[in-house]
């Protein structure tokens, strides 16, 4: 009897939840459709081999010779993809640990209480201007100012600085540190912005006692901002790990030969996504392999981040909890025996 | 836990597909008619197109001039303004009405002519699809070899029309089974164009026969030129604006392909001279080190030499001179040989499978390429030395004179190409010339620079080669 009464009421409860759902469907829908089936798809056309010759396409089946072939296990084949994993992965770095760095202060900077930095909000615009630039004109803009004959390069030649015959787009390090240079020139105003939301977000009380308790800035930021930004250090570097694994716009306009996206110098700042591209236009097959490869890459590389950046004490807490929750039930059996 | 790495896994793939459709998606659109615009002016400009220092598809946006839309419209595929140029003018006087109907889709550069225009062959019903389209020499094998163009026979030419053509131009245009599918309105031998200015200050003399026989006759003449010009103008002239120059020189004197029948990569004995020559010219600091169709190599050919740097020989072929040199050369240019015989260029036109009205292709390109009096009047404006020996010799006989040419050195520009031309052998022209002649410069680059020797550089090219059309080894 009193089980049917709290059925009864339960069925009398409305319901919101399920709107929630039709809320979201777009999205999935929308997911669906357009990212998570050509997902899928590609890892079919991973297998298949397209010999395109003469505008005539033959299409048959590989299996995982594209595979193979990628890692330079058949014979006579190259592992060039993971040459240029190693240029995405060197492009990606010296962007990444000077913008973190910059960004770090930055926020620190603009959102410390006690400075009361002037014109705050100009400086955020300003430094976040970059980014909204279109990522192909930066590129073509860098090239020029620094080819052969360009005027920053004509200047530093002038002031000494770089030897007569040095040339930024036939050195290795010149060309990859100028796209460096522009990935995190463009970003760093972005990652700010981000860390001084997460800085934003931190009570304003634990500055406030560490004050009290004569806490300098170092202190106070190494102890207090930079653990308590930790989840948005993570989203930063996951996301910016993301991105730049799949880097293409600058380096493909920057320094690349006519046709075919090769990264000059001697490929050395072809990127992965550019192989892609490249191989698009003559092995769809092997494109796909490649993006699969990137995927599965991408995948590891953030579940390594997300493992090894967790948040250690909450885990070792969360575990001495549920520890002390056993031994206590084991307890009450104990007892009960 | 296992609800976590789900989680995990399912916002990497949402997060990295979503950045995956960034890039991805300009490429795609950039070959609709969404991404293209419509101006109706006529450029006449004698830039290069494809001089951009950096291009890809998704950047350089079609330039299409006349009404898409139109019922009739008749729409004419290049990648410079140079066929559209003939079209405004010569073909505009003789047949009016034609021409009303033209729509010209100039894609603004021949490195990305092919993506695009490969895209839009699949698409038929796109109101830009090709009628007829130019085709350079470094690809026109990939089409004409394809079941993509229409042959001589669908078109109304005979074997009558095209008698007067240079046979190598013939042989480009011609597939497998003998079918002549792409038509060359200018023939293009190769030589070296030299500024007389600078001819007369560094080299002491503009009298093209001294020039070519003490400094163009041999590569060991050349670079020993190279260092005369470099120390005599303390290294603000130099013979040549990069070694790169020369490659056409080597390249279409070969007489091995890169490839031979068995889809074999090879390297012509040539090819291992041009690498050794261009090290020379590094080694020497003989050369401003340009790329061609880059910008400095544009600047260095309007330099004066004195404040700012100038190259004093471009190599060179007719259409070179009214296409790419600069004012600076106008009445200041004097032709040699060179050491070796070679050819550069052309622009074959060709009638796709699925033109509107093949007739009026037909009719388009064997007036273009085919008729004595429009080929005379092509080089009235031009100078253009056309693929048709009766015309030549019309030209010939009117003395028809070259406003770039240097007058003192009196020369003939027909008189100078006419037996240049006669010997020009293409048969070394692959489909994939364009984007393995780029992967070779790559790796000449490399040798020259002195970062890895010539074995390794040729392993190099050979492996990217392989990569990128994998049915060569």
């Amino acid at each position: 009897m009193s089980n049917n009464t709290q059925g009864k009421k339960r069925r009398r409860t409305v319901e919101y939840g399920r709107w929630g759902y039709f809320f979201i469907a777009p999205f999935f829908i929308v997911y669906l459709f357009f990212q998570f089936i050509p997902l899928i798809s590609t890892l079919y056309y991973s297998t298949l081999k397209y010999t395109r010759r003469n505008l005539q396409e033959t299409i048959s089946f590989a299996g995982l010779k594209n595979f193979a072939d990628l890692l330079g296990i058949t014979e006579g084949e190259r592992a060039y993809m993971l040459t240029y994993l190693g240029n995405t992965l060197i492009i990606w770095t010296f962007n990444f640990v000077p913008q973190i760095i910059i960004s770090l202060l930055m926020a620190a900077w603009l959102s410390d209480t006690k400075v009361k930095l002037k014109l705050n909000g100009l400086y955020k615009c300003v430094i976040y201007l970059p980014s909204l630039i279109t990522a192909a004109s930066i590129s073509v803009l860098f090239h020029s100012l620094f080819s052969a004959q360009g005027p920053i390069t004509m200047t530093l030649k002038n002031l000494g600085i770089i030897s007569k015959n040095f040339d930024f787009m036939s050195s290795v390090g010149g060309t990859r540190g100028i796209i460096s240079y522009i990935l995190f020139w463009m970003w760093y105003g972005n990652t700010s912005l981000l860390l001084i939301s997460g800085v934003l977000g931190i009570s304003p009380d634990i500055y406030e006692a560490a004050d009290i308790d004569g806490a300098n800035s170092a202190r106070k930021f190494f102890s207090i901002t930079l653990p308590l930004l930790r989840p948005i250090l993570m989203y930063v570097l996951i996301t910016s790990l993301i991105g730049g694994l799949q880097n293409y716009d600058i380096p493909a306009l920057f320094n690349v030969s006519k046709t075919g996206l090769i990264g000059q110098p001697n490929d050395k700042s072809t990127t992965l996504t550019m192989y892609i591209m490249r191989l698009h236009a003559s092995n769809d097959g092997k494109a796909a392999a490649v993006s699969v490869m990137l995927f599965i890459i991408t995948l590891l590389v953030s579940c390594v981040l997300l493992y090894t950046m967790r948040d250690k004490d909450a885990e070792q807490a969360r575990k001495e909890e549920k520890a002390a929750h056993k031994a206590a039930k084991m307890g009450i059996i104990q007892e009960d025996k | 836990m296992r609800k976590k790495v789900l989680g995990v896994l399912l916002s990497t793939a949402m997060v990295a597909t979503a950045f995956t459709g960034c890039g991805g998606s300009d490429s795609t659109s950039s070959s609709t008619t969404g991404g293209n615009t419509t101006t109706d002016t006529t450029a006449t400009s004698g830039e290069d197109t494809s001089s951009s220092a950096a291009t890809s598809t998704s950047e350089v946006e079609n330039v299409v001039s006349g009404d898409a839309a139109a019922e009739d419209a008749f729409v004419v595929w290049g990648w410079n303004d140079d066929i559209k140029n003939i079209l405004d003018n010569e073909y505009k006087e003789a047949n009016p009405d034609d021409y009303a109907r033209i729509v010209f889709v100039n894609t603004g550069g021949s490195d990305v002519y092919q993506t695009k225009i490969d895209e839009m062959l699949n698409d038929e019903s796109n109101e830009l699809y090709p009628d007829v389209m130019g085709l350079e020499v470094d690809y026109v094998k990939k089409y004409v070899n394809s079941d993509s163009l229409l042959s001589a026979d669908d078109l109304g030419i005979t074997a009558d029309d095209t008698a007067n053509m240079y046979q190598y131009n013939k042989d480009l245009g011609t597939d497998a089974d003998g079918k002549m599918k792409a038509f060359f309105w200018q023939a293009t031998p190769g030589c070296y164009q030299i500024r007389a200015d600078l001819a007369k200050k560094y080299l002491g003399t503009t009298d093209p026969a001294e020039l070519q026989d003490k400094y163009f006759s041999s590569w060991d003449n050349m670079i020993a030129a190279a260092k005369t010009v470099n120390d005599a103008s303390k290294g603000k002239v130099k013979l040549l604006s990069g070694y790169t120059d020369v490659f056409r020189t080597f390249s279409n004197s070969r007489t091995t392909g890169w490839y031979d029948g068995d889809d074999k990569i090879t390297i012509d004995p040539n090819m291992e001279e041009y690498m050794e020559v261009a090290k020379q010219f590094y080694e020497g600091d003989l050369t401003f080190n340009t790329d061609q169709w880059t910008d400095d190599w544009n600047a260095n050919m309007e330099g004066d030499g004195k404040k700012s740097n100038a190259a004093l020989a471009y190599s060179g072929c007719p259409w070179f001179t009214y296409w790419c040199l600069k004012d600076v050369w106008k009445g200041n240019t004097i032709l040699v040989n060179g050491p070796q015989q070679f050819y550069w260029g052309g622009t074959g036109l060709s009638a796709t499978k699925g033109c509107a009205d093949t007739e009026l292709a037909g009719r388009m390109i064997k007036w273009i390429t085919c008729d004595v009096d429009a080929l005379v009047a092509i080089n009235k404006r031009s100078s253009d030395f056309v693929n048709n020996t009766e015309a030549l010799a019309q030209i010939q006989k009117s003395n028809a004179t070259c406003d770039w040419l240097f007058k003192g050195a009196k020369q003939n520009v027909i008189e100078f190409y006419l037996p240049l031309a006669d010997s020009i052998d293409a048969s070394t022209s692959t489909a994939e010339d364009q984007t393995i002649n780029d992967l070779w410069a790559s790796q000449v680059k490399e040798y020259v620079q002195g970062n890895v020797d010539a074995d390794t550089a040729i392993e190099d090219f050979k492996a990217s080669v392989h990569d990128t059309y994998d049915y060569l080894s």
